[in-house]
């Protein structure tokens, strides 16, 4: 299996930051809030692989900073230190380079931005984040395929009746405005989004929560499905134990901004080891 | 000093003192070397309200020589309102000058709405007045993210909104102010000029400068530079084509001409007329047909 995505050392510190900052927060200090210096330490040290085709998942409370790990990665927030090194396809690579290697913060803003449009997908739990609703469903998606400059009208069209067709969203409504949508149909549209240019990495922020299980199931059966057939690694970031049962293969559980957990997803939801993880899966049961 | 020296009035050559013409004349240098990027600089007060062609009237007082021959047009005419003040004001402002209504007479065209028919020479700076300089004002209200979207050269969300239009309209429906990629990196908002007068700005002899009064910024056409109207590859650009129901291309009623840019009159009673736009390259026409008529072959 090859590595598509290698992250290390993570951090994300909001404020001043301090030499204390470090030591006085996380599970064992029991907050995020360093009280020498007020800073917020969202994510420190956080440290993982993905594979291709790989789902990870990304578990914790709310404020744990799992959702700050997806935002770095997909570059929304830039990161306090640590590094990410994705892993291209040489297919792939942009035009006039072979490296297929990219330590994503060391990019320049223009390089990210390429990244983000052309290999980088991202749902956010809110459609307000991941749609522009001023905008038709199908403009939506043709923004996502100007960016990455295909620039005819009919092709885009058709690709953006296809991805609709494929997330399940009606055909007869590819031109309405997303706000005149259900939840569940303005996350599925936000999902042919992040697909419509087939990205190899997709980064899923709590896409269930909020929706009601029937929308919830039929959300996740299409996102296995995607990954079925694409084979798009994913990292899955959610507070529902039950998404990270269903979707993921290995799974990573985060508190106060650290990660206190991480294996296999059956063995961390059967046998846990960190108390709060037993904590968190006997609440669940 | 320079400027003690010409002052027979209150007023110095051109209204505005040297340094604010040199800071100007600055911006404007650096608008040609960077074509189609947007140089801020410091728009001075004018004696008439902002909207009125402030920026436009900045850039011809700090260009214009004693010897300069300049024309004013506004919507394409020379004797509109706004077009015969801003005249006067420079005849009283830069004595010694003269100016002209004929496109091949000037050597300076002070012009909102419209470019003329007429080519222009490389002898000539057309000088286009600019109400809002940013193409991306209509998608990104953060002037700081426009910034970086230029510099990226991201204009994916212009081109958003022709997708938006071809889905709802069948066609592109922008009027003026047609975005346009100058040099193959950024797009401007050529002014409110009509879509007719947007290939003009390609590959043109004449140097062609943006004056944005209120928004302060300054941009500018180099003289040969590529201007793409943004399109898609199967939806091609095209200009206003003024056929009838019948298909047929419309004549100006007064001098006949069938190429150029036509204005629309409804009278009183409903019916319409068509006339060019270009007062000048209209009276042209006239007379070059009264010389045909008067010499027959």
């Amino acid at each position: 299996m090859n590595k598509i995505l290698e992250v290390r050392n993570l951090s994300k510190i909001y404020g001043p930051g301090c030499p204390q900052c470090l030591d006085s927060t996380g599970p064992e200090s029991d907050t995020n809030l360093c009280p020498h210096c007020r800073s917020v330490v969202a994510i420190h040290g956080v440290s993982f692989d993905l594979f291709e085709g790989e789902i990870l998942g990304v578990m914790g409370e709310s404020g744990s900073g799992k959702s700050t790990v997806v935002k770095a990665l997909y570059f929304d927030q830039a990161p306090s230190g640590g590094e990410a090194i994705f892993y291209d396809s040489p297919a792939n690579a942009p035009e006039g380079k072979h490296d297929k290697q990219h330590n994503l913060f060391a990019l320049n803003s223009a390089q990210q931005r390429w990244l983000r449009n052309h290999r980088f997908g991202m749902v956010y739990q809110n459609p307000n984040l991941g749609l522009n609703f001023n905008i038709s469903a199908g403009g939506n998606i043709a923004e996502r395929l100007l960016m990455s400059d295909l620039m005819d009208y009919g092709a885009i069209r058709e690709r953006a009746k296809a991805l609709l067709e494929r997330t399940e969203v009606l055909l007869s409504r590819v031109d309405d405005l997303p706000k005149d949508f259900s939840g569940g149909m303005q996350q599925r549209v936000q999902i042919a989004k992040a697909l419509a240019t087939q990205p190899p990495l997709l980064f899923l922020d709590e896409v269930t929560t909020g929706l009601d299980l029937s929308v919830q199931a039929r959300i996740l059966d299409l996102i296995l499905e995607i990954q079925q057939e694409l084979k798009t690694a994913m990292v899955v970031v959610t507070h529902d134990l039950g998404v990270i049962r269903l979707l993921t293969g290995r799974a990573i559980v985060m508190k106060y901004g650290r990660v206190i957990e991480t294996g296999l997803t059956d063995q961390i939801l059967e046998d846990p080891q960190h108390a709060y993880t037993q904590r968190l899966v006997a609440s669940a049961l | 000093m320079n400027a003690m020296n010409h002052t027979t009035t209150a007023y110095n050559f051109g209204f505005l003192d040297e340094y604010a013409k040199k800071e100007v004349r600055r911006a404007i240098l650096k608008a040609i070397a960077i074509p189609g990027y947007q140089v801020p600089y410091a728009s001075r007060e004018m004696p008439m309200g902002r909207g009125f062609g402030t920026g436009g009237l900045q850039l011809t007082l700090s260009l214009i020589g004693p010897d300069e021959v300049v024309k004013i047009i506004d919507q394409g005419s020379d004797d509109s309102v706004n077009a015969v003040n801003l005249r006067q004001f420079i005849e009283m402002t830069c004595p010694g000058i003269s100016t002209t209504t004929r496109t091949t007479e000037c050597t300076l065209i002070q012009s909102r709405h419209r470019i003329p028919e007429r080519p222009l020479t490389a002898t000539q700076i057309i000088i286009l007045q600019v109400p809002y300089p940013d193409p991306l004002v209509v998608v990104e209200p953060s002037e700081d993210k426009r910034k970086t979207m230029h510099g990226e050269a991201d204009y994916s969300r212009l081109l958003v909104k022709l997708y938006e239009d071809i889905v709802k309209f069948d066609e592109i429906t922008i009027s003026h102010r047609y975005p346009t990629r100058i040099n193959g990196h950024y797009v401007i908002d050529p002014s409110p000029i009509p879509r007719w007068d947007v290939p003009k700005l390609h590959d043109s002899a004449a140097l062609i400068l943006f004056g944005a009064g209120r928004e302060k910024k300054i941009y500018a056409v180099p003289p040969h530079t590529k201007a793409e109207p943004l399109a898609f590859s199967d939806v091609p650009f095209r200009v206003e084509d003024f056929r009838d129901a019948a298909g047929q291309r419309r004549a100006c009623a007064r001098c006949g001409s069938k190429d150029s840019f036509l204005d629309e009159f409804v009278s009183d009673s409903g019916s319409k007329t068509y006339q060019c736009s270009d007062s000048d390259w209209c009276d042209g026409q006239l007379l070059r047909a009264a010389q045909a008529q008067g010499e027959p072959a």
